[in-house]
């Protein structure tokens, strides 16, 4: 549980999933580094295989979404086992602000009422053995205390839960203000990204850039870095004319206008990713595509 | 899905429609008298408080209470934000949400 503390000292998860949004981060481009939920260059290999094969898009598990109560509470799933879904993309992690109405200890978890105005939510904290008795006292948080929450969706007897991973208090009001306005702004991205139009492309932050760079759909490749991104992107385009054969990483390399060893360690990454293979020899790359379902499944994206 | 904790964010401008209905406002304390105060929220809102309300010139404060019939307020609970905080955007985030009603809001 401890990496989800490093959350805590920061504002990065304003960079929700990468690339894509543009502006609201100032903490590096939006990815999270250093910890398991983080898509930076180091570390793909472990955030992606400690994923299991379950579902067909891990993605989810990887993001933490901002998300109002409302949202919470309406998160649906196809059965039981199903992931949660929001505006159709699977959810696990969620990120809110609210304010503290109920406090109730148990001897195995605490449980705090929470609610943004937009409904009430239950957040459960499991208590280790040797916090069963010291919470009780546990001067945070309590009735009334605006908090900033972290947690994982969860259902119990029919009745939605959070389960806490994080909680600490609000940074003031305008961190209560920008709480409302970021789900929203998700929420737009998500179902309809031409209408924050100009906003988007012009938002200033370096993967903002790259993901309009990259053209069309940046949402598939948000947990890509930008280079991978216009890798995928090069390669995709390069697929129809080199079927077999794959493309030389110095082809990348003179297409995108990077230099050949960055072209060829993000190939390398894309290939642990599982999006990209080696052909006839390791400096020829193809794009793997599947098809699933009559459209083209991106694995591990 | 139940109500519970469903207050809409208003300022002074958007309280009409919200006529005996339980809204959570933002604003500015401009004037105290015993347990009533008058907000800056956009405009002018005076709030009926509550003996645990302590409402303080300059203060801001988040107000979660009925709409009266005169656009008063009869409060439920009050939050003291103290005096940092930026009220314009407060403003805006409001002009958003209500906006956007049918995603902040089952009402």
């Amino acid at each position: 549980m401890s990496n989800y503390n490093s959350y805590g000292g920061g504002d990065s998860y304003g960079g929700y999933g990468g690339g894509g949004y543009g502006g609201g981060s100032d903490g590096g481009g939006g990815y999270m580094n250093g910890n398991s939920f983080g898509g930076g260059e180091g570390n793909g290999e472990t955030k992606y295989s400690s994923q299991g094969g379950d579902h067909g898009l891990p993605e989810g598990k990887t993001r933490l979404r901002p998300v109002t109560m409302k949202q919470i509470l309406e998160a649906n799933q196809a059965h039981a086992d199903a992931p949660y879904l929001i505006d159709g993309v699977e959810v696990v992690n969620v990120s809110a602000v609210g304010i503290v109405r109920n406090v109730t200890h148990a001897t195995t978890n605490s449980t705090y009422r929470i609610e943004d105005s937009t409904g009430m939510v239950d957040v459960r904290k499991i208590n280790t053995p040797d916090e069963r008795d010291a919470e009780r006292t546990d001067p945070f948080p309590q009735v009334g205390d605006y908090v900033r929450i972290l947690g994982e969706l969860n259902d119990f007897n029919d009745k939605r839960y959070v389960i806490l991973r994080h909680i600490r208090p609000a940074r003031g009001l305008d961190e209560i203000t920008y709480s409302m306005l970021e789900p929203l702004y998700v929420h737009m991205q998500t179902v309809n990204p031409s209408s924050l139009g100009p906003k988007l492309e012009n938002g200033g932050s370096g993967s903002g850039a790259a993901a309009a760079a990259a053209g069309g759909n940046s949402y598939e490749y948000e947990n890509l870095t930008p280079i991978q991104r216009r890798v995928v992107e090069t390669l995709k385009s390069m697929a129809d004319q080199d079927m077999n054969e794959g493309t030389h990483v110095q082809t990348i390399a003179s297409r995108t206008n990077m230099s050949k060893d960055a072209v060829a360690s993000a190939c390398e990454q894309l290939a642990d990713l599982g999006l990209a293979y080696t052909t006839v020899d390791y400096d020829h790359v193809c794009f793997l595509v599947l098809s699933y379902s009559g459209k083209t499944l991106l694995t591990s994206l | 899905m139940s109500t519970e904790g469903i207050c809409p964010r208003v300022n002074a401008q958007y309280l009409k429609p919200f006529v005996d209905r339980v809204v959570r406002l933002v604003g500015r304390v401009t004037q105290v008298s015993g347990e009533s105060a008058v907000l800056d929220s956009a405009g002018s809102v005076t709030v009926f408080g509550t003996r645990d309300i302590v409402f303080n010139e300059g203060e801001i404060f988040e107000v979660t209470g009925r709409v009266n019939a005169d656009l008063s307020i009869k409060a439920l609970d009050g939050v003291n934000h103290g005096t940092q905080g930026n009220l314009d955007n407060v403003n805006a985030m409001v002009d958003i949400v209500q906006k956007n009603k049918s995603f902040y809001y089952n009402m």
